[in-house]
């Protein structure tokens, strides 16, 4: 009898078991942008009295882990550029006049999103896959960061099965603490053959009351040299739109 | 039946914030942010200031002379205007800056580039620029003892533009895969003459200069030298690392050759004094949970004005009220180097500023304290920082110099001063 019960068990668990979560994770990855790209996106960061604020960002990514990100608007942030290489960061502001190291948790701008969110890397890049199961519509994935050094311990990550793009990404602190969930929505056509969520809203409940979404413009594949992503380039990074 | 009436208001709530998002996705227009061939920004300010003056000082002594204020307002002005004029891999960059003042001594004005170059991107590994230039080196935030190329920076407002000299540079950087990541040299010469830099040193040298930048086991690490010319020969160190997500920490580390200054002499006359000193920074950034930045340096300038040193100009201050002969010693002494912004030998910097506190949206408020750790004298300024108006920044600072007799920050003018700074974006 129990035996039986065992074998039950087991072919219960046969599909969430044969989930493949990395690369799951690596298509969901690739789902949501190529691997290099440029993208023009705009921060919307809504107050609980209702006034919002709003930050254009246009932004390059190599690779796993290079990227750029400058502010274009509005006047006070303009020029305003951050460089990511791996985990390291660094904030230019033009009057300062030169790159300063920041953390990945220091924001950059008000509102719920930090640096970590506006220079995302691929989620296979920070994250393991912890565990992965299949829910009715979505997959499940557990991922545990892979450094102390990534702004967010844990995240649990809704994928839609039809598309393979994520839907809901709850964010963990290593305490448990649970610092903010991101949802991703508006599925739309960018070209290229990039089919993804144009809008992504943050709320936390840290931050209660308020909204961040994150609407994508345009995004499109192009390749840069490395050295595009160094501190010497970064005060320039406004000729590379 | 609560927890369904809570559950309809969340959903009504959740459908009127929808409402502003979705617009704002019909009005992003992408091809209003592409790059054009030239593009400008900048911003105005006032700002309105009172002081209240400490008449039994010296830096009272020597601004006002004669007068009997116990307060002063001022009024001042400044306007700021950056610029790039693009052609292929040529651009033109500026960046202009005029500023007028209003107090009782009377009303000034000034208008000047701090920085018009010409900038040829070479290849993405090079670029040459020729022109006038604010470069920065350094890592500290506060003070930086590398920084051989470049005007000082008020620890009291850090982020401030500051005016560059006319040079021509030339970099090359490499990326690489591996511990070290990348690879830059820059040079730089900086030409003086009677008419050209004549601020940054004796006339007639090239001055040329070097900074060897790497990123290494995800560490900035700069070395700086900067050959006779103007002044002594320079050498130097930076680094910068994150010690975890939320910990940065950097410091500095610099010696200068035959450098000169003026000291008092014995005989309270004035005189060039030359030699070697060693300066050298250390600090961090951290952030803690609930948003609360914090930057710490500990700062050790070689080459400032022991204690004894700076009573002796404190005295020849006070002695001028009454033997008029140290009148403009004191003046000059004052001019080359004794009331310039930290301009002893051990300071330490703490600045805690909290992002939106209470709730407060757009508001960032802090509290920064520069200690002169020889004679125990501070500066602190409690300040508010408010950005809720669109293009608009208010800041409220209240500065409080604090000391004894003959301290540095003991003997300032003022003893407190208000200002409110209104800063429009454009």
């Amino acid at each position: 009898m129990n035996k039986l019960l065992v074998l039950l068990c087991a072919l219960l668990a046969w599909p969430a078991i044969a989930i493949d979560g990395t690369q799951l994770l690596q298509k969901v990855d690739r789902n949501l942008e190529p691997e290099s790209y440029e993208m023009y996106r705009k921060l919307i960061n809504i107050e609980p009295d209702g006034s919002r604020k709003e930050f254009v960002l246009y932004s390059v990514k190599k690779g796993r882990d290079k990227m750029v990100a400058l502010f274009l608007d509005p006047p006070s942030e303009r020029d305003r550029g951050t460089l990511r290489l791996g985990e390291n960061m660094w904030l230019y502001i033009p009057n300062v006049g030169k790159p300063m190291r920041i953390t990945s948790l220091q924001s950059v701008i008000g509102g719920v999103f930090n640096n970590a969110d506006i220079l995302r890397l691929d989620y296979a890049a920070e994250y393991n896959v912890e565990s992965a199961s299949d829910e009715k519509d979505a997959y499940l994935l557990t991922l545990k960061a892979k450094t102390g050094d990534v702004a967010y311990d844990r995240l649990t990550m809704k994928v839609d099965k039809k598309t393979v793009l994520p839907t809901v990404i709850e964010c963990y602190a290593a305490s448990g603490l649970l610092i903010k969930t991101l949802t991703y929505k508006d599925i739309k056509d960018f070209g290229g053959g990039i089919k993804r969520p144009a809008t992504l809203e943050t709320a936390s409940p840290l931050h209660k009351g308020y909204t961040s979404v994150m609407l994508y413009g345009q995004i499109r594949a192009r390749s840069m040299p490395d050295e595009v992503f160094t501190l010497e380039y970064l005060p320039r990074a406004k000729e590379l739109r | 039946m609560r927890c369904g009436r809570a559950a309809g208001a969340v959903a009504l709530l959740t459908a009127l914030a929808a409402v502003p998002i979705a617009r704002a996705a019909e009005t992003f227009d992408v091809s209003a942010f592409e790059k054009k061939a030239f593009e400008w920004n900048g911003f105005v300010e006032l700002r309105p200031e009172r002081q209240w003056l400490r008449r039994d000082s010296t830096g009272y002594q020597l601004q006002y002379p004669g007068e009997t204020r116990s307060s002063v307002d001022r009024r001042s002005a400044a306007a700021e205007v950056s610029g790039v004029l693009r052609h292929g891999s040529l651009s033109f960059n500026f960046t202009g800056h005029a500023s007028g003042l209003d107090e009782p001594r009377g009303a000034d004005s000034d208008g000047r580039m701090y920085e018009a170059y010409a900038s040829w991107q070479v290849t993405p590994r090079g670029i040459a620029e020729l022109g006038k230039r604010a470069l920065r080196w350094g890592k500290g935030y506060a003070w930086s003892p590398v920084a051989f190329l470049e005007r000082p920076k008020d620890p009291s407002d850090p982020e401030l533009a500051r005016e560059g000299f006319v040079m021509a540079t030339g970099a090359l950087v490499r990326s690489f895969e591996g511990p070290l990541q990348t690879l830059s040299l820059m040079s730089a010469l900086v030409p003086t003459t009677s008419g050209l830099n004549a601020d940054f040193g004796r006339p007639g040298h090239l001055n040329p200069a070097f900074k060897l930048y790497g990123l290494v086991f995800d560490s900035d690490i700069d070395l700086t030298y900067a050959a006779r010319g103007s002044d002594g020969p320079r050498f130097g160190f930076d680094f910068s690392r994150n010690l975890g997500s939320n910990l940065e920490v950097h410091g500095e580390w610099a010696r200068t050759a035959d450098a000169s200054r003026a000291l008092l002499t014995p005989g309270n006359g004035l005189a060039m004094h030359t030699r070697s000193y060693t300066s050298s920074l250390l600090g961090l950034r951290y952030l803690t949970q609930h948003d609360t930045t914090i930057v710490f340096e500990l700062y050790r300038n070689g080459g400032g004005y022991s204690t004894s040193e700076m009573a002796q100009f404190f005295d020849v201050v006070r002695a001028s009220a009454s033997v008029s002969a140290l009148a403009p010693v004191a003046g000059r002494a004052a001019a080359q180097g004794y009331t310039r912004p930290n301009a002893m030998r051990r300071y330490a910097y703490l600045r805690v500023s909290q992002k939106e506190p209470f709730n407060i949206v757009d508001l960032t408020p802090s509290v920064t304290l520069i200690s002169n750790t020889d004679d125990h004298s501070y500066l602190v300024m409690p300040e508010a920082v408010y950005t809720g108006f669109d293009n608009l920044e208010l800041r409220l600072r209240l500065a409080l110099n604090r000391g004894g007799d003959s301290t540095e920050y003991g003997e300032r003018p003022a003893r407190s001063r208000v200002e409110l700074r209104v800063r429009y974006f454009f």
